[in-house]
């Protein structure tokens, strides 16, 4: 039997187009991930939802459905601004983008942090690539939770960066920077406080009402309010100081 | 190349630029979604789930873990056993029809005959060629251990096809742009350069070309011996002396048959039985 052009023209576009055509109409064309993670097979842990299969297109109410770590607690642990969308809407991807560089090129926080603090969260095993890092409001949460004892946590705190949030790179270079002295100048966030040790009850009572998004500065919140931005330095500066 | 026989290539180049224009769309729609725009009646997909080898570098991971490798979905498993099919049938046809980088590759190649005319394509000493060819089963056998062992698309960092369709994302790696920009300037002097040396896709499916149903095939009888096939094969490959064409190059692209560049009818052909056959019945 002869093939020619027109035969396998069509025989190409026919049984690879019929073909997905076919398969859409099966229901088994699927293009997306599931969002289902892959369970541990074997050892105390099999059958339950393993950790490591989260992907970067997992959002945290993914995260939330699978292991039942709700999507507030890895927003506050990831430090994102839930201001600017709903805790469960962030993917487990934007941390990469949210986070450029925060390490100083030293790691990186991204999926495999998401995959790293759900499973200190759980008590399950997993091992973080070498370049992984966690914010510190993570390993505050897994201490609040008393997920983690002293000894891990200061072994995490190795492997911790301040929370960059969602801020343009400049500002996030200098977010950083300010975080590190832990010194109140006009460029610190009310995200820095909270790396710092002071917990989001505290900054509400120094400041006399509620917090603001984590991105914003404390001078310009201030400035803002009508209130005077030294008087509240000063406050703030010495709780900092007494942690 | 007469009118009659352009028609074939003319018809290979519209299913080419089908292909294009639609994993083009499709990867478009995808980025757009992304940022929250959707097109009518388009359904976006990232490249990766639509890409055939995904679901043969995920074969590993389904069959010991019963999941795919990040960012491999059904849909790579599907057109993975789809393209298998028509392998079988026609060889690598996914290759010579279909794969829009592939399709690329040979489109830029037409600015280099231009330039080079008969140069073109000719210019790797014959010895370092032979030897080149099979440097895209090590890219193979190395993409599919790497993700095996490490369950991350290894291959997409130095991916020129995922660079090309992806330039605009940011998620493209330097590497991945090299690899575009290294692609693109040998393809001015050679045919396919991806295909040919480091395509590890094109490297499978061309294991296909020693049991495919249809085999292209030589009528020795009819054969004048002008090399006409020869010098018309961007995969270099020497059809002018073999009965059938089992060269694990052929992307059964048909320009060497008679439907192009041969000069005798039903001389180089894709068939299922050899063509001496068809000549001893006609003489009969």
């Amino acid at each position: 039997m002869k093939m020619t052009s027109r035969m396998i023209a069509l025989t190409v576009v026919v049984v690879i187009l019929g073909g997905i055509l076919l398969a859409m109409a099966l229901g088994v064309w699927r293009t997306e991930s599931t969002k289902q993670a892959a369970k541990f097979s074997s050892g105390a842990f099999a059958g339950v939802s393993n950790p490591a299969d989260i992907r970067g297109s997992y959002s945290f109410t993914d995260v939330e459905r699978n292991f039942n770590v709700s999507a507030d607690i890895l927003a506050k642990a990831f430090a994102v601004d839930t201001t600017v969308k709903a805790a469960g809407a962030y993917l487990a991807k934007d941390l990469e983008t949210i986070y450029t560089n925060v390490a100083d090129g030293a790691g990186e926080v991204g999926t495999d942090s998401i995959r790293w603090f759900v499973a200190l969260y759980l008590g399950m095993p997993y091992t973080p690539e070498e370049s992984t890092y966690l914010p510190n409001p993570a390993l505050q949460a897994l201490r609040d939770a008393g997920k983690v004892t002293d000894e891990v946590f200061q072994q995490l705190k190795l492997r911790s960066v301040s929370p960059s949030t969602v801020v343009p790179a400049a500002a996030q270079a200098e977010h950083v920077e300010s975080s590190t002295d832990r010194t109140i100048k006009g460029i610190t966030t009310f995200a820095d406080l909270l790396t710092w040790g002071m917990t989001q009850a505290e900054v509400e009572k120094a400041i006399g009402g509620a917090m603001p998004s984590r991105t914003i500065k404390l001078r310009d919140y201030f400035v803002e309010k009508g209130l005077e931005y030294s008087t509240y330095r000063t406050k703030l500066q010495e709780i900092i100081n007494t942690l | 190349m007469n009118r009659k026989k352009s028609v074939s290539q003319r018809i290979r180049l519209a299913v080419q630029i089908v292909f294009f224009v639609l994993v083009a769309l499709v990867v478009a729609a995808h980025s757009l979604e992304e940022s929250g725009i959707t097109i009518p009646l388009l359904q976006g997909a990232s490249l990766h789930a639509i890409c055939p080898f995904g679901g043969v570098v995920s074969l590993y991971q389904y069959i010991t873990a019963g999941t795919f490798v990040q960012k491999i979905h059904d849909s790579s498993f599907w057109l993975m056993i789809i393209v298998f099919v028509t392998a079988i049938l026609l060889g690598p046809v996914f290759c010579g029809w279909a794969c829009p980088f592939g399709s690329f590759q040979e489109w830029i190649g037409k600015i280099g005959r231009k330039i080079f005319k008969k140069k073109y394509n000719r210019m790797i000493p014959l010895k370092l060629d032979r030897v080149l060819r099979y440097l895209r089963y090590l890219v193979l056998v190395w993409v599919v251990i790497m993700t095996a062992v490490s369950a991350k698309l290894i291959f997409s960092d130095f991916d020129p096809y995922y660079a090309l369709f992806n330039f605009w994302t940011g998620e493209v790696a330097i590497t991945g742009f090299i690899s575009l920009g290294l692609v693109i300037l040998l393809s001015l002097f050679v045919e396919r350069p991806f295909c040919k040396y480091a395509c590890p896709y094109g490297a499978l499916l061309g294991l296909s070309n020693l049991f495919r149903i249809f085999k292209l095939r030589r009528n020795s009888v009819t054969c004048i011996n002008c090399k006409a096939c020869d010098k018309a094969c961007p995969m270099n490959i020497t059809v002018s002396t073999v009965a059938a064409v089992t060269d694990h190059q052929c992307i059964s692209c048909l320009i060497c048959t008679s439907e192009a560049a041969c000069p005798v009818p039903s001389t180089v052909e894709f068939n299922t039985h050899a063509l001496e056959q068809n000549t001893q019945e006609v003489a009969k």
